[in-house]
This record gives structure tokens, sequence and C-alpha cells, in this order.
């Protein structure tokens, strides 16, 4: 052993963590060795004279001051278990606008492309009903189907013309 | 029946509400720091205050001693138990309150001195002397005393100034193993090192130590 490697159990041989074969040996090199004693016991009483610094002790005030700054706190809501409600609203916000913009889409498609079964858009006792993909480009409406007394945008774009309900036999225009 | 109080018979509400305040805070006082904080969750102030009174001289010396400067570490104890308070709800009882609180304030310290780095312009984190000349700690006491009182206190002063002069990473375990006596497993929690780490650490602190102060000591009447 030298003094290097002394040194680096110095804190362990202090507190007793040495293991029996490090502890022996470096107690016989301290024996051995009257610089490396006192070099040993400098560091030793370097190491009480820290533990014995004396402990600052915070002053009673200090409490008041804390605790008043955490009312204070509290009075604005910091810390308070609604701070936790409001992350998950925060959370749940572009989720929320995620699904809000998908349902716009959808409705905009869904309009555009004349609706899914044009809905009940009635004027008296007519209906109007999606023309079948048959008829497309045509002003023929479907036998059994009737038009509502207003001029519309069937689902192609082109505008119905108009019949009376029931009076007039609807005829073929191309 | 009972009789109707009359007016003049003294109403047993007040005592009731002071004995079951005396409960307690006894109560308060014999519980664990967790049972404490589990408290706390629920917004007990009486349990936050008692934790505040067992540990706001630790973290006042532990912040002191890293940033050597007394005022502002009194500030800081304050931050510590303020983010105590606001996350209080993020503490988990697996792990030792002292464990958690001690964490805050040894963050908030290293902090402090990265700040004053960016405010003083000086370039390594370590390099702390020229900064803490100002800002040393300062003795409460000032008025005459004897001359070994005096060697004495100039001896702490020294202590004091030569673990400022410390690296950082030598400084932060001698604070808490020397001056806190926490264990090595909660030092190494604390700093997010290995055990073995904290022990070469707090050995090479130790002796880095005894070369500065030597001569300090033998000065103050020490013999080896």
């Amino acid at each position: 052993m030298n003094s290097k490697d002394a040194r680096k159990l110095y804190s362990g041989y202090l507190e007793g963590e040495l293991s029996a074969d490090e502890d022996d040996e470096l107690r016989s090199f301290l024996a051995a060795s009257p610089a490396a004693a006192a070099d040993y016991r400098q560091f030793e009483a370097t190491v009480e004279l820290l533990r014995s610094l004396p402990r600052e002790e915070a002053a009673d005030d200090m409490t008041l001051d804390i605790m008043s700054r955490v009312r204070r706190a509290r009075a604005r809501g910091e810390g308070v278990r609604v701070g936790r409600e409001r992350r998950r609203l925060k959370q749940l916000v572009p989720l929320a606008t995620m699904l809000m913009l998908g349902f716009v889409f959808a409705f905009a498609a869904i309009t555009a492309g004349g609706g899914l079964g044009s809905s009940g858009d009635v004027a008296g006792d007519a209906t109007v009903t999606d023309a079948p993909k048959a008829f497309a480009g045509t002003d023929i409406v479907p036998e059994g189907h009737a038009l509502s007394e207003t001029f519309e945008q069937n689902r192609y774009d082109r505008p119905l013309r108009q019949v009376d309900s029931g009076t007039e036999s609807p005829s073929i225009v191309f | 029946m009972t009789p109707d109080r009359t007016r003049d018979e003294p109403s047993d509400a007040p005592n009731e509400a002071v004995e079951r305040r005396a409960k307690t805070i006894s109560h308060l006082k014999l519980s664990s720091d967790e049972d404490l904080m589990e408290a706390c969750v629920e917004d007990s102030e009486e349990a936050f205050q008692e934790l505040v009174n067992r540990y706001k001289s630790r973290i006042l010396n532990i912040i002191s001693r890293y940033i050597g400067d007394r005022e502002r570490a009194r500030d800081l104890t304050q931050e510590v138990f303020m983010r105590v308070f606001i996350h209080r709800r993020r503490y988990r009882r697996s792990g030792k309150f002292s464990t958690w609180i001690y964490t805050i304030a040894v963050n908030l310290a290293k902090n402090e001195i990265r700040r004053k780095v960016r405010l003083s312009k000086v370039v390594p984190v370590d390099t702390v002397t020229e900064m803490n000349e100002s800002g040393t700690l300062q003795l409460t006491d000032e008025g005459p005393v004897a001359d070994a009182q005096l060697a004495t206190r100039d001896l702490s002063q020294t202590v004091r100034e030569a673990i400022m002069k410390l690296p950082a990473k030598y400084r932060e375990v001698l604070i808490l193993r020397d001056l806190q006596d926490l264990s090595y497993i909660e030092i190494g929690e604390i700093l997010g090192i290995p055990g073995g780490t904290v022990r070469s650490r707090i050995n090479r602190a130790r002796l880095a130590l005894k070369e500065k102060l030597t001569p300090y000591m033998r000065r103050s009447g020490y013999e080896f």
C-alpha cells in the first residue's frame, strides 16, 4: 500500500465501513508510517471540524411568512384541486376541437352531395326525394315521387321544374 | 329533562375547542413526515405548518452552505416550501418525504448558482470564489469577543469559505453528508448518482478540504 491508495480508504476507515482486510492493511500502513499517520489525523480533524460547524436555525417568523404565502396562493387558486381539472380540460380541448372539425367537414360533405336522403323538406303535401342515379342529367321525376312546389336544386345541381302536386304529368326533357 | 343553561354558567365550547386543538397539535407532532404529507394533500394547513417547522432549518442550512448567501438562502427556503405546497399532489408515499424536499432544495440551490454565473458572466460554474467573497455567510453577532473565541470564529468562517471554494459536485455531497447527516443512499437518491460515486466524491471532498484547512487549523492550535 502507498499513500495514494491509503487516502482512498480514509473515509471508509473513519466511518467503519472497510472490510476486515482493508481495515487491517490501512491500520498496518498508518502504524508503519508517521507521516501517513499525521496525514490521517489531519483528515479526521477536518471532518470533525466540519461536523461541528454551528447549524443555522431558521427564525420563527419564517414559518409565519411561509404560511401567509401559502394562504395567498390558495386564494389565487394555485395548488388547488381545480387546477388539476383545468389541466385535464386543457388536454381535452385539442381532442374536442378535432371532433368538432370532423363533424363540420362531414356535414359539409353531406350537404354538398345532397345529403344522405333528403330530409323532410316539406311544402304542403309534396316531398322531395333523391332522384335515382339512373335519371342523372334528366328532369324526369321518378314515378311515385312528387316535387315540392318550390324550385330547388337537385343533387345533380340542376334546377327541378315546378310541378303542381299531382295535376300535371311530368314530361321528359332532354 | 336537562336543565337549561343559565347566562351565568360558562360555556364549555371554547374549552373543548382548545382541547381539540391541543390534541390535534400533539397528534401532528407524533405523525411521520409521510403522514403529514398525506394530510397536506387533503389540504390540512396544520399538517403543512408542522412540516415547515420540522424542515425549515435543515433546508436553510443546505441552501445557505451551497450558495454562500444567507439572505438569498432565506428566500429560496421559502420557495422550497411553496413548491412543496403547490406540487403536493405529486408526492408519492413510496418515497421518503425528506428525499423529496431535499431534492427540491438542492435543485433550487443549483439554479441559483447558475443564475449568479449568468449575471456575473463568470464562465465556469465551479469558479465561485470571486462571486462569493461578497456573499459569504455572515455571523450574526459581530460584537467584541475573547481571543480564543475570535480564533474559533475565524476558523469557522474559514471553513465556510473553503467549502464554497470546492467544486459544486464535492460541495453538495459534503453538505448533505457532514452537515446534514444524510445516509449515502439518500444522498444518491437526491443527487441521482450511484452509492459508489457518493462515497468516492465524499472522500475526495474531505481530502480537498483537508488540504485547504490544515494550515489554518495549525494556526488555531490544532496538533497532528
